[in-house]
């Protein structure tokens, strides 16, 4: 049975735009991992720094605050708690990658998503 | 559906439930972002339970609801908006005081300048005048009613004179006017122009504010009322003199001027022909007193032809004028 019921975009141009479960816990995480922190309407602190620190030098301070800002928002959501963030760059392709480990807590399932934000386009890709 | 039927049950049937259901679920006392956004997710929290229960901020469908919530808080505060320009105490637009004004037949008026008249207290003239005892007055200030004594009366009247017109001394006026009711006397006194000039500026702190004003020519109309006459380079400079016949210590005797707040400014404009509803943009039109502008007819050297008269208040944020007279009709032709 199917416990949340929700709604997504992202990738689809046509056919069901429906989500479940945690499909769509982690696209609801992704999606406010993906926007950058201040852009949301009317909600100033929505959205994550990691678009803020890309062009930064990816040093030991900015990979704790990306980490304490991933974990700020993995917290907002009680269906999901951290167990690892790692904080990595490609710099061939100029890229930050940030590698969460989860647990999806109502089945206490463990889960694996990888945001990866890219210096180039400043856009982002999705994988996992 | 044949239109008559599709019409039936549009305003017979179905319309009233339609509209008793929008009604019975909305929320009218939404209005900004946060009510407008919760009444969104109460109403599909119970018609679409079933399909939706994603209500986290993270969610994108929340995302949309939280635009169509922002767009409703902004149309909802434009309203609000125009609804307290209806309303006199609300109302913030000066256009809207106006015209809620109009409707309650009040006849809003322009700014009234400060006005009043300064009395001369001494005089001091740079011309060789000689008085009864054959003394030099030049560049002698002499008060008025400084010294009791006969002699600086004199002098004082003797230096007015040499400013008045030949035929206007003091004693002939060129207008009189009596109070009847308190038999104060009011006499209009030309000035003989060595250049054409229609006021003087001075400027007086009034209240720790250094404001402008203008020293302009006085008249007495016909009814008795002292005004300033409408500016005319080839008119003389009037001043006034006034005896409440209590000697020359009375502050209401002697001679004064008429000062209003402000300053006297003119612009010319060059009307080829006849043009109907024409409209002149002037600058500062909101600092234009109420009663003292002048519109004139003049030709190239200056000379006035003609004095336009005031059309009653059409629009009570402009001042229309026109020359209305049989035989000042090319104004209006």
């Amino acid at each position: 049975m199917r416990r949340f019921k929700g709604y997504n975009t992202v990738g689809k141009e046509f056919g069901n735009f429906k989500l479940y479960d945690i499909d769509l816990v982690k696209r609801d995480l992704l999606n406010e991992i993906y926007t950058r922190k201040g852009t949301r309407l009317m909600s100033p602190t929505y959205g994550s720094i990691v678009w803020d620190l890309l062009f930064d030098p990816l040093y030991d301070d900015a990979i704790e605050a990306i980490r304490d800002d991933c974990l700020r928002i993995i917290n907002k959501d009680p269906r999901l708690k951290m167990l690892q963030c790692n904080v990595t760059e490609n710099i061939d392709q100029q890229t930050i990658i940030v590698a969460l480990a989860l647990i999806y807590v109502p089945t206490s399932t463990t889960t694996e998503l990888i945001a990866t934000f890219n210096r180039t386009t400043s856009t982002e890709m999705l994988e996992g | 559906m044949t239109k008559a039927i599709r019409q039936e049950n549009l305003y017979g049937a179905e319309d009233w439930t339609v509209v008793y259901t929008s009604f019975k679920n909305a929320d009218f006392t939404a209005y900004d972002f946060d009510t407008l956004r919760q009444s969104m997710v109460d109403y599909m929290q119970v018609n679409y339970a079933e399909e939706y229960n994603d209500y986290i901020q993270s969610s994108e469908f929340i995302a949309l609801l939280d635009l169509v919530a922002y767009v409703g808080q902004n149309l909802a505060f434009r309203m609000d908006l125009n609804a307290r320009e209806n309303i006199l105490d609300t109302a913030e637009k000066r256009e809207s005081v106006l015209r809620i004004a109009r409707m309650l037949s009040y006849k809003p008026k322009r700014v009234r300048v400060a006005q009043g008249l300064l009395k001369v207290t001494s005089v001091q003239t740079s011309e060789s005048i000689l008085d009864s005892l054959g003394q030099d007055l030049s560049n002698k200030t002499i008060s008025w009613g400084a010294d009791p004594s006969e002699l600086e009366y004199e002098r004082f009247m003797t230096v007015m004179n040499s400013v008045f017109s030949s035929n206007n001394p003091f004693g002939t006026p060129a207008h009189r006017s009596v109070n009847t009711s308190t038999g104060n006397i009011f006499e209009i006194y030309k000035c003989e122009n060595s250049t054409p000039i229609i006021n003087y500026p001075i400027s007086a702190v009034a209240d720790g504010t250094n404001l402008n004003f203008d020293i302009v020519p006085v008249e007495i109309d016909t009814a008795g009322s002292i005004q300033q006459p409408s500016p005319d380079y080839n008119s003389s400079f009037n001043l006034l003199y006034r005896n409440d016949s209590k000697g020359v210590g009375s502050t209401k005797t002697g001679f004064f001027v008429l000062a209003k707040q402000g300053y006297t400014a003119s612009r010319d404009e060059v009307l080829i022909s006849p043009q109907s509803n024409l409209i002149i943009d002037l600058e500062q039109t909101s600092s234009i007193s109420e009663d003292d502008f002048y519109v004139q007819t003049v030709d190239a050297a200056g000379n006035i032809l003609k004095e336009w008269k005031r059309v009653g208040n059409l629009d009570y944020t402009n001042i229309v004028v026109n020359s209305y007279g049989n035989s000042e009709k090319d104004c209006t032709k």
